[in-house]
């Protein structure tokens, strides 16, 4: 599934669609095609525990494979925890290609992925 | 200001929204098996016949999807319906119905679906109904199956609950008319006066023989007002057969002090204290409430106790609640201490002297009608015990009777006079009271032969012998007459205490001379009506001529008809 650019001003008084879930859970798969999330939901379907829980935890392992340091955001469906859903798969994506970005670049002093700025990394050629 | 008070203050006020319905809920348990839904509760047999529990607001995304204010849930398929979840009940694909079959431990009458959302048609045994939020089907066996069409392309139909018995909502768009009979007796020699309700209104569907069927004292209830401020929910309870004809239901209601009329209880003798003697004799008002099996939903704590120690006691004859609690009412409000129950759907008991909650202008009401009775002048009894007595009790433990006795036998005796104390020997299951006991033999009366001064004697064995410490009980008088010694009627009366209760020097109940302050002008009057009001509420009577006089209700007739509401008010003057 493509990537599709995240939400991220979500308010309380927002609904969440189908369409909306199938962005958040694809974007995921983008980054992590192995997390396997449900992303063909339909009006017909409920949002389930375990599909939240298999998000969250893709996250966390994602967060965990850049070095990142992250708080995964809880089960409330509030426009906060959406948006942090959502800016924290834009933060992914971004070091995602950063360090994409890195593999196919040299690297100076070979140490790029050492700064959680990516403005601080030295990257030639791209 | 509430939104009630502001309407009220209108010269033509918005119509009142006026909700009432009829809830006759079986116990038989049922289990349900349903075709392919979207979602359910795991526990489907336990949740579906749980009316408590709320439906769970899940993430569900048909239609604009599911709200981020907090208040979706994530759908847990393994979670169980209870009332911290709530329940998921049945939702079915969008556009798509059921089909859910029903068993039933025993045969039903009939069933109520309640449908949170949805529209269509439901189908069972060849009759359709439309969906609505409460729907009745009519059973009359142990099984049936049920099928719900869906006209909504994009939405769910969501059953909350399939309970067996029937309920009914009804409201503006259906009541044809609903008259609330709200009573209480200020008179001289009240007794108690149970309120009803009658509610008419149109139902779509035949339930002719299942609602004849329903049993008494099934829950009615009622309120009215506005959005945001609505009257508290009044209960009344079926009283007569609910009637449908012509498309038409008819409920008619009692509340819950119908209750007091069949609890009789024992003659009792009452000790207290004139520092407890408010604790004492309000506890007990309440008592003779609750044991008749009301249950208050208000209820004003007991008085503190202050340090008095003087013994003082009453002894109330064998009496039903109903007679105990008017009687009370009518002679111990005095001072701050208005031992007070108010049922009316809202069963409410209190001890402190009520103030005006209400406003009425004589420019605002219709037919009033202000009646002056004589004023009573004496107060007489031909008891022999007198209108007022006092009682001490003797600490002397009597023998009063020896009985013969047969194992397992009941025995009763019945003592001269009143006493406080009362028992028996080789007895079980005894009932003692205050003129009378009641026992069960242990063991049989024998006979064994004795040495008494050389000589063997035959003496009997295993006896019932029956004790008592008495109340000794002296007339303190026959007649009362007013203070100042006003002329006046004779107000004849047949007293049901003894003795007396004291709240520190004041003499608390039955005191008749309270009786003299009551006033004697009475009246009546039409108005635009509150469903807030309560019968012995206080009101200001703002008089045409200006002057401003405090009443207090006794009958409230709120009639709710046509999209109108009035009230027929009769009063008496004073608070009562």
């Amino acid at each position: 599934m493509a990537w599709i650019e995240p939400k991220t001003d979500w308010t309380d008084a927002d609904h969440v669609t189908y369409q909306d879930m199938n962005r958040i859970m694809g974007n995921i798969n983008y980054l992590l095609p192995s997390a396997d999330l449900k992303d063909d939901y339909t009006q017909n379907d409920f949002v389930k525990a375990a599909e939240w829980a298999a998000l969250l935890s893709a996250m966390s392992i994602l967060a965990q494979s850049m070095l990142l340091s992250l708080q995964v955001p809880g089960n409330e469906m509030t426009s906060s925890t959406f948006n942090d859903v959502e800016s924290i798969t834009a933060l992914l994506k971004e070091r995602q290609d950063l360090i994409f970005a890195q593999e196919v670049a040299t690297i100076y002093a070979g140490d790029g992925w050492r700064s959680a700025e990516p403005a601080e990394n030295y990257v030639r050629g791209i | 200001m509430s939104r009630i008070d502001i309407e009220n203050a209108k010269r033509i006020r918005t119509p009142f929204e006026v909700y009432a319905g009829f809830a006759s809920r079986t116990e038989t348990d049922l289990t349900f098996t349903a075709t392919t839904v979207a979602a359910a509760d795991s526990d489907i047999d336990t949740s579906l016949d749980g009316d408590g529990w709320a439906m769970r607001n899940l993430t569900d995304l048909q239609g604009g999807g599911f709200s981020l204010d907090g208040t979706a849930k994530l759908y847990d398929p393994t979670l169980t319906a209870s009332s911290d979840n709530g329940k998921v009940g049945i939702r079915t694909n969008i556009g798509a119905g059921v089909d859910i079959s029903i068993n039933a431990a025993a045969q039903i009458a009939a069933v109520t679906i309640a449908i949170a959302k949805g529209q269509g048609t439901i189908t069972a045994n060849g009759t359709n109904y439309a969906i609505r939020r409460l729907v009745v089907i009519p059973v009359n066996s142990t099984s049936i199956n049920i099928s719900f069409a869906n006209s909504l392309p994009g939405e769910r139909i969501e059953i909350s609950s399939i309970t067996p018995g029937i309920v009914l909502d009804f409201n503006a768009s259906n009541i044809i008319n609903c008259t609330l009979g709200l009573r209480s007796d200020l008179s001289f020699k009240p007794t108690w006066q149970v309120s009803d309700i009658e509610i008419q209104a149109y139902y779509p569907d035949d339930l002719s023989e299942a609602i004849s069927n329903v049993g008494d004292y099934a829950p009615i209830w009622y309120y009215a007002g506005y959005p945001e401020d609505y009257s508290p929910i009044r209960y009344f309870y079926l009283s007569e057969p609910a009637q449908m004809e012509n498309g038409i239901i008819t409920l008619k209601g009692e509340d819950a002090s119908s209750l007091l009329e069949a609890k009789n209880n024992i003659s009792q003798v009452i000790a207290s204290k004139a520092g407890n003697g408010r604790a004492t004799l309000y506890n007990r008002f309440l008592k003779f409430i609750t044991d008749a099996g009301v249950k208050l939903i208000n209820q004003e704590s007991a008085p503190a106790n202050t340090s008095g120690t003087t013994d003082y006691t009453l002894i109330i004859e064998e009496v039903s609640s109903r007679d105990a609690v008017a009687d009370i009412m009518n002679l111990a409000h005095n001072g701050s201490f208005w031992p007070t129950y108010v049922d009316a759907g809202i069963p409410t008991a209190y001890h402190t002297k009520p103030q005006p909650k209400w406003d009425i202008y004589e420019a605002d009401c219709g037919d009033v009608v202000r009646v002056v009775d004589r004023n009573i002048g004496k107060i007489a009894t031909d008891n022999e015990e007198g209108l007022h007595s006092n009682v001490t009790r003797s600490t002397t433990l009597q023998t009063l009777e020896a009985f013969d006795i047969v194992y397992n036998q009941v025995y009763s005796l019945s003592p001269e006079g009143w006493w406080w104390y009362l028992a028996v020997t080789k007895g079980k299951n005894i009932l003692a009271t205050a003129d009378s006991i009641m026992w069960t033999a242990t063991t049989g009366t024998g006979t064994r032969q004795v040495n008494v001064n050389g000589q063997i004697v035959e003496q009997k064995v295993d006896q019932s012998i029956v004790t008592g410490k008495a109340c000794i009980l002296t007339v303190e008088n026959q007649a009362i007459v007013e203070t100042n010694k006003r002329p006046g009627t004779t107000l004849e009366v047949d007293p049901i205490a003894r003795g007396k209760i004291y709240g520190g020097t004041t003499k608390l109940y039955p005191n008749y001379a309270y009786l003299f302050d009551r006033s004697n002008i009475t009246g009546s009057l039409k108005t635009k009506g509150d469903p807030r009001w309560q019968p012995r509420d206080i009101f200001n009577f703002h008089r045409l001529d200006g002057t401003v006089e405090q009443c207090t209700m006794q009958d409230i007739t709120l009639v709710h008809e046509g999209g109108g509401t009035y009230a027929d008010i009769t009063y008496r003057k004073g608070i009562c």
